[in-house]
């Protein structure tokens, strides 16, 4: 294999279940290494995409590349991949030890080397004094600890990841997500992670594919996805984000100038080309867009609702029509001069919101 | 408010549980009373019953019973783990209710009606004999009818519907991501089958065995029909004892000796399988 080669490649990859299309043709190319996250809400073909991947479904469309060799054919057993499941899937008849060494015993390799990578692999995910339990008698975290182990200890050309953490609880998550970036880094095993959760998204990944109705709407970096959406679901979906009725002042080929609530927003132009000017356009606000004013300019509102999250605080601002919006202000400010009910004045924050035509 | 009527619920399930205790003190009064001869009402206490089993005669009856139950339950379990496999896993509604059908309906026809059916299928002039013999495959019939063989044809087909079902519910249990996990780290589906689905089918299997076995214990038509006589198992034995020579205390003897000897089995059976079930522990 060259060094060029894509560890995964999607050629036009399509799955239909009866009149209904799951998938609609992807396209994905995915370099050695590289962490990449399917993101997307619940139904919209991630868990479908991981599994025409890993072979558990036969796409109708398209070819598959792992590793720059063809596998749209190839069964399961032979497309050297681990997963993870959400529900762990571990064995329930066999001990820690067993179960990751589950992989190496079906490629045959030696019980003396089984034995070896099963302590090194346990000692990877800190579980080295579980390998004689039961399944059932560890905890959500290391049960999904042990399933990573069992995933990774084969040497996979891929590691494939279904809403892994997504039954763990908040704090137990942040730490897994810690760990499986670092084991990830560390290994440099080429990754596709599943997740509906933005944040998670957005925490662990190389690259993040957004997903929307059976399509890849945008494959950028965790940056790309945040500051330049190239479609409102992606705007809309990654980040809290209100909506802003305005209009189309003017552009030139970078960015454009859109007037909504009063202000006046520099927004990125491409997302907007071919809009007139006058046309109307949504605005996607997010709480770093507005910024609190002082005296009697800017657009005028008043505080709905405030969540102090110590340093800084959210409000959400009832704006005299125009709708909600959302700003971030300093936490001990909110306290002091912002409760329920409090009249507010914002102007354009310092970071740039995008815009698209009205839909 | 939920005490009253429970009670009522309750009422019929303990009326007929009252009868069913009755009449078993009632054969277990019988079986300590004399036998006397040309008279129908029995005499005093006497436990010759008990002895007069010991002759070979008899004991041999016991035996061949235990040994056709084990028989029929291992064939059936034999035969029934591929049909409720295929039926669980089935992807097409259709082929599983045909499963089904096909696996479970015999359980509603009865097992004399199931039997007489086995008449025609194994009897000289029967389709198995006709279709051998128009192959030229032999040249007289087998001898199908009042054989073992045929009995325990019949016994497996009486208890394939219970252990297909016992099995089915099993087997549905198991995870399919465990399957495909292992699918995934390179076992190909034989490996899957042995490493994964069969031990964690174990406790449906060892529920089968010991229902199966249990279950064919009380057959009655199946033997008495195709056995003819020749094939006898403890409930035939009960039953020409008791209807034909009107020895009813020895019958009730013959009764009581066959549930003990159905319940020291299944206990010797669930510690003898202790092992295989602990395979699919959890
Ligand atoms: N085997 C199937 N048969 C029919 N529809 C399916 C099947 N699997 C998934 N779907 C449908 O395909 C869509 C995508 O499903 P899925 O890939 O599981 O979504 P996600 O993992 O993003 O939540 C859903 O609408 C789901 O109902
Ligand atoms: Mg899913």
């Amino acid at each position: 294999m060259s060094g060029t080669e894509d560890a995964l490649r999607l050629d036009g990859v399509g799955k239909q279940f009866g009149t209904f299309t799951a998938l609609h043709e992807a396209w994905l190319r995915v370099r050695p290494g590289e962490f990449v996250t399917l993101l997307g809400p619940s139904g919209c073909g991630k868990t479908t995409l991981l599994n025409l991947i890993a072979g558990f479904l036969e796409a109708d469309a398209g070819e598959i590349f792992i590793g720059g060799k063809l596998v749209t054919q190839t069964p399961v057993w032979e497309r050297d991949i681990g997963i993870v499941f959400q529900s762990y899937a571990l064995f329930p008849h066999m001990d820690v030890a067993r179960n990751v060494g589950y992989g190496l015993r079906a490629r045959g390799v030696s019980r003396a080397e089984e034995a070896a990578r099963v302590a090194e692999a346990l000692a990877m995910v800190r579980l080295s004094s579980m390998a004689g339990r039961r399944p059932r008698q560890l905890s959500g975290g290391q049960q999904q600890r042990v399933a990573l182990a069992r995933a990774l200890v084969i040497r996979p050309s891929l590691l494939l990841l279904d809403e892994p953490f997504s039954a763990l609880d908040r704090n137990l998550r942040m730490e897994m997500q810690f760990e499986l970036k670092e084991i990830q880094q560390k290994l440099g095993v080429t990754t596709i992670f599943v997740t509906h959760d933005q944040a998670e998204a957005m925490s662990m990944s190389d690259r993040i594919a957004v997903m929307s109705e059976g399509r890849i709407l945008q494959l950028d970096t965790p940056e790309g996805v945040y500051r330049r959406p190239a479609h409102r679901f992606v705007a809309g979906f990654i980040g809290d984000a209100t909506v802003l009725r305005g209009r189309l002042k003017g552009m030139d080929g970078v960015s454009a100038g859109v007037e909504a609530g009063g202000l006046t927003f520099s927004v990125p132009a491409a997302p907007l080309e071919g809009t007139a000017p006058g046309a109307e356009v949504d605005v996607f606000l997010r709480p770093e867009h507005l910024q609190p004013a002082e005296g009697e300019a800017g657009l005028a509102g008043t505080v709905v609702s405030r969540a102090y999250l110590g340093d800084r605080a959210e409000l959400l601002v009832q704006t005299e029509g125009a709708g909600r919006v959302m700003l971030r202000v300093p936490g001990l400010a909110a306290l002091e001069r912002w409760p329920a009910g409090a009249p507010i004045r914002m102007a354009v924050g310092s970071a740039e919101p995008v815009a698209f035509p009205a839909g | 408010m939920q005490r009253p009527f429970l009670r009522l619920f309750v009422t019929p399930a303990a009326l007929v549980a009252a009868g069913f205790l009755l009449a078993m003190a009632a054969i277990l009064q019988y079986a300590v009373l004399a036998h006397i001869p040309g008279e129908l009402t029995p005499g005093g206490f006497t436990l010759r019953n008990f002895q007069e089993m010991l002759k070979p005669l008899y004991a041999g009856v016991f035996f061949d019973t235990v040994r056709l139950c084990f028989l029929t339950a291992v064939l059936a379990l034999l035969a029934g783990y591929p049909l409720a496999l295929a039926m669980v896993r089935a992807r097409n509604p259709y082929i599983k209710s045909a499963i089904l059908i096909i696996s479970v309906t015999p359980l509603f026809l009865g097992e004399v009606v199931r039997t007489y059916a086995w008449l025609i299928v194994l009897g000289n002039q029967g389709f198995i004999n006709g279709f051998l013999l128009w192959l030229g495959i032999i040249d007289r019939p087998l001898t199908l009818m009042f054989s073992t063989g045929g009995v325990v044809m019949g016994l497996v087909h009486v208890t394939l519907p219970v252990v297909v079902i016992m099995l089915s519910a099993a087997i549905s249990h198991i995870d399919r991501d465990l399957e495909k996990a292992a699918v995934a780290l390179g076992a190909r589906p034989l490996r899957v089958f042995l490493t994964v689905t069969l031990p964690l089918s174990m406790p449906g299997i060892v529920a089968a065995l010991t229902t199966g076995f249990a279950w064919t214990f009380s057959a009655f038509a199946t033997p008495q029909i195709i056995g003819g006589g020749r094939v006898n198992m403890v409930s035939n034995l009960v039953y020409s004892l008791g209807f034909s020579s009107f020895n009813f205390p020895f019958a009730a003897a013959l009764s009581i000796a066959g549930l003990l000897l159905t319940a020291l089995s299944l206990a010797l059976f669930k510690l003898l399988l202790r092992p295989l079930e602990r395979m699919g522990a959890k």
